[in-house]
């Protein structure tokens, strides 16, 4: 017994022995109950989680998703041509608090950056040696979507803020050098991302929202033409960038598998037309119902439809859609799945001089709105002056100027006017329509509905749960006409713009003769305005086109007299966060033009 | 350590009755972070939050994965050094105590939250930074001003000072300058304390004359107007400077005892005191109302808010936007003194309390924060909650009460 012990003994302190000598993996921590990026990576599903958090992410970035703080607005509409806040000095109608030390600027910022890093971590951990794909194809589309993804973040960190530190793998300790490339090199960059992987993508997906091929041909249309106008404007020839931007955009549009809905499609498809019901005080009780009116509904009304957003369900516009669900907002799975449009562009009718005559926060006003993001007068009304009835984008049932009155005791009650006229006739001054009129306005489809879902579950009208575009085809047919007009194919980009308008049943048209007089491209823009209101990115747009345009237009379009008074400064990039410029300490940013001195 | 120096025999002062001087020094570890927190963890899971789906499969949520930190292998443990001298004194027959603490310690290695380029895709990290020190003292004096049969008053004072700096930070000297280099971003600067508000220098309010500086920064009237310190036209960046500390400068405790016969009163009043730019905080909302924006009265006071009649140079127009110009801090002094407690109580000592065989009888009234005097415009400075940050004051208590043993 006593030898067995000796043994045993002699045995254990071998094994003492061995393990001390093997210090390293001693010491290295292998946690069993919390996982690192070291030890996660186990099977092919976990590759696609990392690109699940992407595909979240850029939900977040695309449709302002409310549970992260208010950034997302500014990035793509506050403070252009287009958006205005109601109240006069606060966000972006204010120019003089704009610096380098403005949050929103590093939230954006920050966001694209984690994009990047996520899309690292899933290219390089698509190729641990553990991982065990079920197909060479299944493994190419993940690490194609992380390159795609890639890219996306960097064509926005090129077009918003030009200049950005180029990192194609995961970073596992700080560093505080991050050399800058230049904004051309940053779209370069995303270029041949995008280009490795164009063939790995499929033409159609079959998990409805997944990348698919056009999306990155469009996205390569968008970069080229910005290489080139960045190009052009460093004094070199953009020509074959524009070329390419072109070639691009034709295998979307000509490639068979997009074409503009010309003809009605999807869910709703029967309903020759839809009606509203008017409550008194927009009181939801039987007893308040006090009148409705009817609205003809068309093609174009179909596209912002639920259950029609997707290119599965009908819809050969779309190339590439945020996927938001009702179910999985109800089972709480995800917490972020539903557009808050109804209220950052929503009619605001509580508490102010219009409630004399209409109130509430039914599908009469377009439902529960705060009113971050009201449209100024430019995408409101200019842009279809002389032309109201001639354009399906401006039809009653898409964008919808006349409420019903719904205050017993008003000259206006059960009639069917319009928001403008209601500012006109309580307003005693010119001043006072000024300070109304942005409190409410057209109510469009694309943030609005007739039905809202969840009303008898509790929803309140504050929410749609929409699948939304990030891109359609109509975006990409105004790219590859942009191009056109800057390679000097004025008759194409005349073509291609026509047929949006031809789409819209315009009778008005665009000649070549009118985009050779057109040098700051407002016949692109005001046809953006139109046809992408409320769903392209406008800063992206305007800072990408170069020069003064963007500071031009804020000033000519903004809505309130601060804007003028504050924005005495020109730019044509967002500043790069001081924050980003303090930390990077070991490599001295050099920040953007216009914002040196701020 | 400590030696009773009044018991040696050669040590022979008639007023001092008692002293001891004490000396230490102590050395202690600490791991300062969580288990596994130097790992790059991930979050994943129904647990993490990060749902979405696809529309071709209904009712399915797919789950994310997300990296949450930058790892760091290179954490060690905190390490506190510490010396600490001091004495222990009782003079005149035990009408004066006088006790002393000094005491200097370095913190090595201090775990701090460390501001990093966003482009890792993180925006901080934890991190040990070389090495902080903290000196101080702390000193109380006792006092028996009076003590008659049936009357005695005493007092007591105490003094606190501490001064925190720090010594080293990474021994980075990034734009090599040959001088290690100040953490700008994370707002920690060599030589200076731990909590330092860096920022832009506040001199007034943009006047409507003011046409230069106006044209210069976009900038209407009414707006805060800072110093401009680079030399180059216009606020930027480089005008940033250190601006204070949020730590107190020193605080003062003075308590008294009253008692006369069955009374007895005892008053604290407790002074925590800024000068110097010590024990600064930013409270925006006392410099001016909301007006513009969606919330005209939540300010918690009316403010004379500059208007182009009214030309102040301490409050800035209502018009100034909601989310600021992320350089307008409106910093003050937390430094108050408050009447912390006031007690009054009286025993019952008269023979009936013998004879229903209570042993102790006593009612008393006290009250808790009676007033503040400060210049801090937001709640109680103690805690330094700016005004609109929805906090409730802290509460003055009174109570009455009553003590019965048998």
């Amino acid at each position: 017994m006593k030898k067995i012990t000796n043994i045993l003994l002699v045995a254990l302190f071998i094994n003492l022995c061995s393990v001390s000598c093997n210090e390293d993996e001693l010491l290295t921590e292998n946690p069993k109950y919390s996982y690192t990026v070291d030890n996660i990576f186990t099977t092919s599903s976990q590759i696609d989680q990392v690109l699940i958090s992407i595909y979240r992410d850029i939900r977040i970035m695309e449709t302002c998703t409310s549970g992260s703080g208010g950034w997302m607005i500014y990035l793509k509409y506050s403070g252009t041509d287009m958006y205005t806040h109601r109240f006069e000095s606060e966000y972006f109608n204010e120019w003089s608090n704009k610096n380098s030390l403005f949050s929103n600027f590093s939230s954006a910022w920050e966001h694209l950056f984690r994009i990047i890093s996520q899309a690292n971590l899933a290219i390089a951990a698509a190729d641990y040696p553990q991982i065990e794909w079920g197909s060479e194809q299944e493994k190419t589309y993940a690490i194609a979507q992380a390159k795609f993804f890639r890219a996306y973040a960097y064509r926005n960190l090129g077009e918003v803020f030009g200049q950005a530190p180029i990192i194609n793998d995961p970073i596992s300790s700080p560093k505080y050098d991050f050399e800058f490339a230049d904004r051309k090199t940053v779209y370069q960059f995303a270029i041949d991302d995008l280009e490795t992987i164009e063939n790995d993508l499929p033409v159609t997906a079959s998990q409805e929202g997944r990348i698919v091929r056009g999306a990155a041909q469009h996205e390569l249309s968008e970069l080229y033409l910005a290489l080139g106008i960045q190009q052009e404007e460093e004094g070199t020839d953009g020509t074959a960038s524009y070329n390419k931007s072109i070639e691009y955009a034709n295998k979307v549009i000509d490639g068979g598998t997009y074409a503009l809905i010309n003809s009605r499609f999807g869910a709703r498809a029967a309903e020759d037309s839809i009606t509203y019901d008017v409550y008194n005080y927009g009181n939801f009780i039987p007893k308040a119902l006090v009148g409705s009116f009817k609205l003809k509904t068309n093609y174009y009304w179909d596209l912002f439809q639920e259950g029609n957003v997707n290119y599965q369900n009908g819809n050969t516009e779309c190339i590439w859609a945020a996927q938001t669900n009702y179910d999985a907002y109800k089972s709480g799975g995800d917490d972020n799945a539903y557009l808050i449009y109804p209220r950052i562009f929503g009619n605001v009718l509580r508490g102010n001089i219009q409630g004399a005559h209409i109130q509430g926060a039914l599908e009469n006003v377009g439902g529960r709105g705060v009113g971050y993001n009201s449209l100024s007068d430019y995408p409101r009304n200019l842009v279809y002056e002389g032309k109201w009835n001639d354009d399906m984008r401006n039809s009653e049932v898409v964008f919808r100027r006349h409420i019903m009155g719904n205050v017993p005791d008003s000259p206006f009650y059960l009639k069917y006017f319009t928001i403008d006229s209601l500012h006109r006739a309580i307003s005693t001054t010119e001043e006072e329509y000024k300070m109304i009129h942005p409190w409410a306005g057209p109510i469009s489809c694309k943030f609005s509905s007739d039905k809202f879902t969840g009303v008898s579950e509790g929803q309140n009208r504050s929410n749609l749960f929409r699948n939304d575009y990030i891109i359609r085809l109509s975006e990409t047919i105004l790219l590859r006409a942009e191009a056109k007009q800057r390679n000097g194919d004025n008759a194409g980009a005349a073509a291609d713009i026509n047929m949006l308008r031809e789409r819209a049943q315009c009778t008005y048209l665009v000649t070549a003769g009118d985009i050779a007089a057109d040098a700051n491209f407002d016949i692109i823009l005001d046809e953006r305005a139109r046809e992408l209101v409320y769903e392209e990115n406008r800063w992206n747009t305007l800072l990408r086109m170069g020069g003064t345009i963007a500071v031009d237009r804020i000033r000519k379009y903004q809505y309130w007299p601060i804007t003028k008074t504050t924005l005495t400064y020109d730019f044509n990039l967002w500043p790069i966060p001081q924050n980003v410029i303090d930390s990077n300490s070991g490599w001295p940013v050099k920040q953007n033009p216009g914002w040196e001195n701020r | 350590m400590a030696w009773n120096i009044t018991n040696e025999d050669f040590f022979d002062v008639s007023a001092l009755d008692n002293l001891k001087l004490k000396a230490a020094w102590g050395q202690n570890g600490n791991q300062g972070v969580g288990p596994y927190s130097t790992l790059a963890r991930v979050n994943n899971g129904i647990a993490a939050k990060i749902g979405y789906e696809f529309a071709s499969d209904p009712g399915v949520v797919y789950y994310g994965l997300k990296q949450t930190n930058l790892a760091n292998s290179e954490l060690g443990w905190e390490q506190t050094d510490s010396w600490n001298f001091g004495f222990e004194s009782e003079w005149f027959n035990s009408r004066l105590f006088v006790d002393l603490d000094v005491y200097a310690s370095k913190t090595s290695d201090q775990i701090f939250q460390r501001v990093i380029p966003s482009m890792t895709g993180f925006t901080s990290m934890i991190t040990s930074l070389g090495r902080v020190d903290n000196n101080g003292l702390e000193l109380t004096v006792r006092t028996v001003n009076i003590q008659k049969n049936d009357f005695t008053w005493s007092s007591a004072l105490t003094f606190w000072k501490n001064w925190n700096k720090i010594a080293e930070l990474y021994g980075e000297d990034l734009n090599g300058d040959g001088v290690e280099d100040d953490d700008i971003a994370s707002g920690y600067f060599i030589g200076h304390p731990v909590r330092t508000i860096y920022g832009y220098e506040r001199i007034g309010t943009v006047q409507e004359e003011d046409t230069e500086y106006m044209e210069l920064n976009g900038v209407p009237a009414g707006y805060p107007k800072y110093k401009d310190l680079d030399g180059e036209p216009g606020i930027s960046a480089n005008d940033r400077k250190i601006l204070g500390y949020r730590d107190p400068n020193f605080s003062l405790n003075l308590s008294n005892t009253i008692a006369y016969k069955d009374f007895e009163l005892y008053f604290m009043l407790q002074g925590i005191f800024g000068g110097n730019d010590y024990f600064l905080n930013s409270n925006p909302w006392d410099y001016r109302n909301a007006g513009n924006g969606s919330r005209k009265n939540s300010t918690m006071y009316a403010i004379p808010y500059w208007t182009p009649e009214n030309r102040s140079n301490t409050y800035i127009t209502p018009a100034f936007p909601e989310q600021g110009d992320g350089r307008f801090l409106g910093l003050q002094s937390r430094g108050f003194v408050r009447l912390q407690d006031l007690s009054l109580s009286y025993r019952f000592n008269q023979p009936w309390v013998k004879d229903i065989n209570i042993s102790n009888l006593k009612v008393f009234f006290a009250a808790k924060n009676l007033f503040t005097i400060t210049n801090w415009g937001g709640d109680d400075p103690e805690i330094g909650s700016p005004q609109r940050s929805g906090t409730y004051p802290s509460p003055t208590t009174f109570s009455l009460g009553l003590n019965l043993s048998f």
